[in-house]
């Protein structure tokens, strides 16, 4: 039983990253790889803040998101002259450079060898022990993260953004601040990456660079590209088929040397696939242009 | 100071591995205007299979890299011909490209690390043992000099290809526009399909260099591809010269950067540069506006 | 609705998988199951399979000699990639088959699973990790391997007691590296050494301009902490190449790779480190049956070792309070062991005492104890 809270707390942590990033890539159409890195800012805010300094998670989970927020900021701003595969580039950068802090501001950030002992929540002194008690409180975040998504979504502030993907042009003649939409909707999305950054944090109780690489971005643009751009729901698809594939493979038996680079091909080919016959993703709604 | 020259040769050694990746990265953007991720990991097949001839199967140093080139050739015509070619006859966008090269990427790197581990491998039997040339107070190894000595003739080779031959001036065309280029009856299938050949058996000389000089691993290929495109775009996209002169700049801005800073920050710098480039000259050092 | 519905089937269908497996694999009764988790791809794999191998090893001799309490002993290999997410993954999953695990390297991997073992009443000897960190994370976690600060040390030590003024010192960047390299600079800070350090990121192939400015700084010596034998055989390299010959301090990787050693003898000769394993009959006799079984040498010797006597420890602890994860636990607190790696006992912070590190020198291609 314990297996499939823990399936299910990772899910729920994954479904967050990968709804967030739906706002910024399908429904703006920025195809952003930076997404590790504000996951990478929400952990680490969270980590030190509760194993150095002894504050309570939701403090400083917001503190997290209010970091990454900054940091999105600044670098929604750089990225903003950028477009297209430069955009991507450019995000791809970023990534690189955030992880080169995380490495080497040792004294903050234990640099490489990583915060261990990260404490779990606590409740009015209550600390959240099982993972059962955990699980719940990722179901909480990510409804309440699911919900704001597809407010957002819904609401006529995401039918712009969806129109500034479309045709940007022609929205900027209409007189709407074509910037503002595009560095509103990437600060959402990277201080939703933090809280699960913050989940991530004190459930594994240990993080170190490598787990925010750019690796980890692409990973989670697999997801929501299989899943379906433009597509919430699409996002939860794709973060549960692509959570459950190295269980599966683990599960088949298949020699541990074959088994990791068969679960490589299996993400490669499936974005092939995807691109040359469903560039939709599972069940999207928006082809990437 | 007497290892000024030391440290200029070390970025000379590296930029050299970059310009190979930006000949052949620039001459495959030119004509379909992709970021093809799976530039990089086709330099590596081709060290490992020039590795597996050599090593494995024991055919001569200098066949092997012959065959180890044709394979990357080889690689690029086939993931054109099954890929990219079949997405250009949708007429999709430049994003989805990129994403099913970021596929072929991920599968390729994943199939050397089935056939040969993910270990790490070299191609000379003991680099010690490769002659040495001594230069003012910097040393060279006769590997590197002939690395150094390849990229200008490749170089030379590629513009005398490309401005003087029929087929150079086809390729020139399509870079400039491929509706006009087919307009006039180039068959630019054709010819796109050449210049993957020749772009990935560039690419392909810089693996296999990066075999005998280091050594080289499956997941080398991303971080030698960006190097490569930040290179590129440094230089000017499309740009022959610009493009390697960028590298070799790059390897010195690197090289520098290592000496003045510390070994860790090495990947930020060089895309911290990028990220400067992109703003305030994204048309590269030697670009038109 | 279409979209609906094949949204639901999807899921349900993928999550169903998942669960008729797991509620398959049940517990045998034939055999005791012990779960081990190493690093069987990635850069550390051939750590890794040395573990697997010598555990196998072992266990086919104990399953030989009839197994443990009249079971055949089974270990279940695991692959953690290094990946603290996916350690923490196959703990889980594997809770279901045993509470007995053993792992190999990554302490990441052994941080990610300490918190949960008392919840679960499981217990996990670890090996091949050296970070400080592991010690007390948790009572349920014993650590086979002797903790990286006392490697440091000796490194140290020997840097004082030639008077050296000025080392250089080069990590990966690491846990492990990164420990050592600290470790080293903390040990020097008030003896008036001074210390020039750099390092390179995992996966660098082309370190020259570190070394370059290593050598400009004229170092007496320089300590090499890489964390692989691929990382290992990058320095060596390219000191070779730059004509860069200091006085060599190495850490237990370089000393417990043979294949190193003889590739690179000229460099290594004289080049001295601490090793927690030392030259006996009974590893000689280990080695030699490692290489009849396998075909070829163990090529982390240290590794090899201690992942032998771990199996053989843990059977013995089965024998003596039944294959309870408290059991173990128990035993394992008061154990006196004398194995292919020497004596194993373990301190109140649950790492391995009876053996500390020792200086050996490279000489003739041969790591030799220094008297």
């Amino acid at each position: 039983m314990e297996y499939f809270i823990h399936i299910g707390i990772v899910f729920f942590i994954y479904a967050i990253l990968a709804v967030s990033l739906n706002l910024v890539v399908g429904y703006t159409g920025l195809l952003s790889l930076a997404h590790a890195a504000f996951f990478g800012i929400g952990a680490y805010a969270t980590a030190i803040l509760l194993t150095k300094y002894n504050i309570n998670f939701f403090v400083s989970a917001g503190v997290g998101m209010g970091l990454a927020g900054m940091a999105s900021l600044f670098i929604g701003i750089v990225l903003s002259k950028f477009k297209d595969d430069y955009y991507a580039l450019a995000s791809l950068g970023f990534n690189v450079i955030v992880c080169s802090f995380f490495i080497n501001l040792d004294s903050i950030t234990g640099g490489v060898i990583g915060i261990p002992g990260i404490k779990k929540p606590s409740f009015f002194g209550l600390e959240i022990h099982s993972n059962f008690a955990y699980l719940i409180l990722a179901l909480v975040f990510f409804v309440i993260i699911f919900l704001v998504s597809r407010f957002i979504v819904q609401s006529s502030f995401g039918r712009a953004l969806r129109a500034i993907r479309d045709d940007e042009n022609a929205l900027a003649v209409f007189g709407y601040k074509v910037l503002n939409f595009k560095l509103v909707i990437f600060v959402i999305s990277a201080m939703m990456a933090a809280i699960a950054g913050s989940l991530f944090a004190s459930y594994i109780t240990y993080i170190d660079p490598s787990i925010f690489t750019i690796t980890e971005s692409v990973f989670i643009l697999t997801i929501i590209i299989l899943g379906g751009l433009s597509s919430l729901r699409g996002s939860l698809l794709g973060a549960l088929f692509l959570i459950l594939l190295p269980e599966y493979l683990r599960i088949l038996g298949l020699p541990n040397d074959t088994a990791a680079q068969v679960r490589q091909i299996i993400y490669g080919l499936a974005l092939i696939f995807l691109m040359l016959y469903r560039p939709k993703g599972l069940v999207g709604e928006y082809e990437m242009k | 100071m007497d290892m000024l020259t030391q440290i200029i040769f070390n970025s000379l050694i590296a930029g050299a591995i970059y310009a190979l990746v930006a000949l052949g990265f620039n001459l495959i953007y030119g004509a379909t205007k992709f970021f093809n991720f799976a530039h990089g990991s086709i330099a590596i097949a081709g060290g490992y299979a020039t590795f597996y001839f050599n090593k494995i199967l024991g055919v001569d140093v200098y066949l092997s890299v012959l065959l180890g080139i044709l394979c990357a050739g080889f690689l690029g015509y086939i993931s054109n011909k099954l890929v990219f070619s079949p997405l250009r006859k949708k007429k999709s966008s430049h994003m989805i490209f990129m994403v099913a090269s970021l596929g072929i990427l991920i599968v390729i790197q994943a199939v050397i690390s089935l056939i040969f581990t993910s270990e790490f491998q070299t191609l000379s039997s003991s680099l010690a043992s490769s002659k040495k040339y001594i230069f003012l107070t910097g040393i060279i190894t006769k590997t590197q000099l002939i690395l150094f000595l390849s990229v200008l003739l490749i170089m030379g080779l590629l513009v005398l290809v490309l401005k003087k031959t029929m087929l150079g001036k086809t390729i020139s065309a399509i870079s400039d526009s491929e509706e006009i280029a087919r307009n006039i009856g180039i068959n630019s299938n054709r010819v796109i399909s050449y210049v993957f050949v020749i772009g990935s058996a560039i690419a392909g000389v810089a693996g296999i260099f990066v075999g005998f000089d280091t050594g080289i691993s499956p997941t080398m290929g991303m971080s030698l591809l960006l190097k490569g495109v930040i290179a590129s775009i440094i230089g000017g996209v499309g740009n022959v010269y610009g493009g390697v002169l960028a590298a070799f700049m790059l390897g010195l801005i690197e090289n520098f950067g290592v000496w003045n800073f510390s070994g860790e920050w090495k990947d930020a710098i060089s895309f911290a540069v990028l990220i400067l480039f992109l703003l305030f000259r994204p048309q590269g050092m030697f670009g038109k506006k | 609705m279409k979209k609906n519905t094949w949204f639901i089937v999807v899921g349900i269908v993928v999550v169903l998988g998942i669960v008729g497996f797991v509620f398959n694999s049940k517990k045998s009764s034939g055999t005791t199951k012990i779960v081990a988790l190493y690093p069987l791809t990635g850069g550390l794999a051939s750590w890794g399979e040395s573990s697997q191998k010598s555990t196998q090893l072992a266990v086919d001799e104990i399953n030989a000699k009839g197994g443990v309490n009249g079971k055949r002993l089974e270990i279940v290999y695991q692959d953690h990639k290094c990946d603290p997410k996916e350690a923490l993954s196959i703990y889980q999953q594997s809770l279901a088959q045993s509470k007995i695990f053993t792992s190999s390297s990554c302490s990441g991997t052994v941080l990610a699973i300490a918190p949960s073992l008392k919840n679960d009443n499981s217990v996990l000897l670890a090996t091949v990790v050296a970070s400080t960190k592991i010690s007390s994370s948790s009572p349920l976690v014993y650590r086979n391997w002797v903790i990286e600060t006392k490697q440091a040390e000796i490194a140290g030590q020997e840097i004082k007691s030639l008077g050296l003024k000025k080392i250089g010192i080069i990590n990966e960047e690491t846990d492990f590296g990164k420990g050592l390299a600290t470790g080293l600079q903390n040990y020097l800070k008030d003896s008036g050494v001074a210390v020039v350090a750099d390092s390179f990121a995992t996966g660098a192939t082309d370190i020259r301009t570190q070394l370059t400015k290593l050598k400009a700084a004229n170092v007496e010596a320089l300590f090499i902490a890489p964390q692989t034998e691929a990382s290992s055989e990058v320095i060596l390299t390219q000191m070779e190449e730059l004509n860069f010959k200091p006085k060599l301090l190495v850490n237990d990787i370089i000393l417990g790779a043979p294949n190193l050693i003889a590739k690179h003898q000229a460099l290594l000769e004289g080049a001295r480190g601490g090793n927690f394993v030392s030259k006996s009959d009974k590893l000689q006799g280990f080695l030699d049956k490692y290489k009849a079984k396998y075909g070829a040498d163990c090529a982390h010797t240290t590794a090899c070792a201690v992942a032998y006597d771990t199996a053989y420890m843990i059977a013995d602890a089965i024998k003596a309070n039944g294959d309870s994860p408290q059991g173990v636990a128990d035993y394992m607190r008061s154990v006196n062991y004398q194995g292919v790696s020497g004596t194993t006992t373990f301190d109140q912070a649950n790492d391995r005492s009876g053996v500390g590190y020792v200086l050996s020198e490279i000489k003739g291609g041969q790591v030799q104890l220094v008297k």
